[in-house]
């Protein structure tokens, strides 16, 4: 039998430097029950949320929900938080349970939204303090940490860039290096701290470039594109994808290879896409 | 606790300790916190433990930082089989471009990278197949497929991109990223698998929340089947003050940007709302705010 936890990995949030903006989470009780808790559990949920605002931990709140043959009290928690122009920072929640009840950590919940007063919305994919599957399996293969996004650009005369925002929600201080096919940066991100690193310097101006982080630790990271004359403003955030340790080859039983090779001739000849 | 070199370097854990908890002691997770405190200070060991746990679960005896065993490959051996899909936009200002890059981990020539070919089909949002190109992706390069450069290539639609590997490697860096670009501005978001296209009780529901102009978001559905689908839009107030439902019919293989302003003129834009979409075959979704500034913000609809 699997083992069971008492509690699920601690989602992050970034909390950028925004003008009249907020950050609206919205945690679905439900669904985080359905996807990864024992069915029909009876008992208590507890959820933890902590505020990080340039380095500091300014807030906490803590919540308690009953579950009652698998349905809790609260089906979904609203949560809003100021952004300032001069603060950066990070949520951090936790989610556990009196009793071992969780059948795996790992946490698919869906995005924050981040909404800019006069601007427009966006969406935000929370990342994991830790047992990210991904990870596991990248490290597992390569030994290696490395975060990928193969997107970015600085476009000066378009009026917009990328930049990474990194948050170190663990007790040490990370530094983490920014790679390029031909150039390197290295930036010390400390305890508890978020900071915001633009790419002008690591990518080729105007052309749309690879870049891959590294570090002493895993370190969780966000992609902004933002314009040049208001950094202020960002009109989208992308997670990071990995440096994939999944390979590219499989082995299967006889009816699972003879279903996929199928598929795949029939989605050559156009009858299944 | 041990002479052994830790894993957990702030209580001093060696992997000995945990595997002699696990299997000689029968212990939990949670008499080892209990015990030794393992992994609840910094938690930059916890990833290490994932590994032991599961080195433990499947018998193994060895260290993780050990020779890895030989796998054992039981079945028939055939390449993975990658197939994306994504929404794309190539309409007055809009352009929409597929970046694949196929480099080693951190730029190495020696990592375990092979040779990828890719197809791309374009799919009009009637459902018709419009456009298609091949490539090749050698290791230690990277490509951008304008979309519009597709000879065509309708002014919106979808896309399915087929990557396949010559060889036996690792995936690394091979996962499309779609940008679209504007006069002023950039946004990017991840293909993900067309298999993962669904009905409900997956990637279904949005938080929403409108502006002083009302929701200024679209949503993208793509229907992934060849076969008319209905599809359902529901917004919702979490009060349950407000709710809404709208309907859109899609055409075998079709897609769709419906604008939230057009379908529910109504709603209210103070507060969140939560987006739910459900369809009667698999349908891929995408959330594109739109913003003061001709700007947008992109992504696939959650896990």
């Amino acid at each position: 039998m699997s083992p069971l936890f008492h509690y699920l990995t601690p989602l992050l949030l970034p909390l950028f430097s925004l003008e009249e903006a907020k950050l609206v989470l919205g945690l679905n009780l439900q669904r985080i029950l359905i996807a990864r808790a024992i069915e029909s559990v009876t008992g208590v949920l507890h959820m933890r949320i902590d505020e990080y605002r340039n380095g500091t931990h300014v807030g906490e709140e803590n919540l308690s929900f009953q579950i009652t043959d698998g349905i809790p009290d609260t089906e979904i928690v609203w949560r809003n938080y100021e952004m300032r122009s001069d603060e950066q920072g990070f949520l951090e929640v936790t989610i556990s349970s009196d009793d071992s009840i969780f059948r795996k950590i790992d946490l698919p919940v869906g995005y924050a939204a981040i909404k800019m007063q006069g601007y427009g919305a966006l969406t935000v994919i929370p990342d994991a303090k830790f047992a990210r599957p991904t990870i596991i399996k990248q490290i597992q293969e390569t030994r290696t940490f490395c975060l990928v996004h193969t997107a970015c650009r600085w476009d000066e005369g378009a009026n917009y860039g990328t930049s990474v925002f990194f948050v170190n929600p663990y007790e040490k201080d990370i530094v983490a290096t920014i790679s390029t096919m031909d150039k390197k940066k290295k930036v010390k991100v400390a305890s508890k701290q978020a900071l915001r690193v633009p790419l002008a310097d690591v990518l080729d101006g105007n052309k749309t470039g690879t870049i891959m982080i590294t570090g002493n630790n895993r370190i969780p990271a966000w992609i902004v594109n933002h314009s040049l004359g208001d950094v202020l403003r960002i009109n989208n955030v992308d997670h990071l994808d990995l440096f994939r340790g999944d390979k590219t080859h499989k082995y299967l039983p006889l009816f699972a290879f003879v279903k996929s090779h199928v598929r795949r001739n029939l989605r050559r000849l156009g009858h299944v896409y | 606790m041990t002479a052994e070199k830790p894993l957990c370097f702030c209580f001093d854990v060696s992997e000995a300790d945990i595997r002699r908890h696990f299997v000689e002691e029968k212990g939990t997770y949670e008499s080892l916190v209990e015990k030794t405190k393992f992994g609840t200070k910094c938690t930059a060991c916890l990833l290490d433990f994932d590994m032991i746990l599961e080195s433990i679960h499947k018998g193994r005896t060895e260290t993780i930082w050990g020779e890895r065993q030989d796998e054992v490959h039981q079945g028939l051996r055939t390449t993975e089989d990658f197939a994306d899909s994504g929404f794309f936009i190539c309409d007055g200002d809009v352009s929409t471009y597929i970046r694949l890059a196929n480099f080693g981990q951190l730029f190495r020539e020696d990592s375990p990278n092979v040779p990828f070919s890719y197809g791309l089909l374009v799919f009009s949002e009637s459902g018709e197949l419009r456009g298609r190109q091949k490539g090749q992706l050698p290791m230690q390069t990277d490509t951008e497929i304008n979309l519009s450069d597709v000879p065509g290539c309708p002014p919106r639609g979808w896309f399915l991109l087929t990557l396949r590997p010559h060889g036996d490697g690792l995936f690394g860096t091979m996962r499309p990223q779609i940008g679209l670009r504007g006069k002023n501005w950039i946004a990017t978001y991840h293909t993900q698998p067309h298999m993962m296209a669904t009905t409900e009780k997956y990637r279904f529901s949005v938080t929403i929340l409108g502006g002083d102009e009302g929701l200024s978001a679209g949503i993208s559905v793509i229907n992934a089947e060849k076969k008319n689908t209905t599809v359902d839009i529901l917004l919702s107030d979490p009060n349950g003050d407000y709710e809404a439902k709208a309907q859109v019919k899609l055409p075998q293989l079709g897609s769709t940007i419906v604008e939230l302003d057009d379908i529910f003129p109504s709603a209210p834009c103070d507060a969140p709302l939560f987006l739910t979409v459900l369809s009667d075959n698999p349908t891929r979704k995408h959330i594109l705010n739109r913003h003061s500034d001709g700007s947008m913000s992109l992504d696939h609809f959650p896990n």
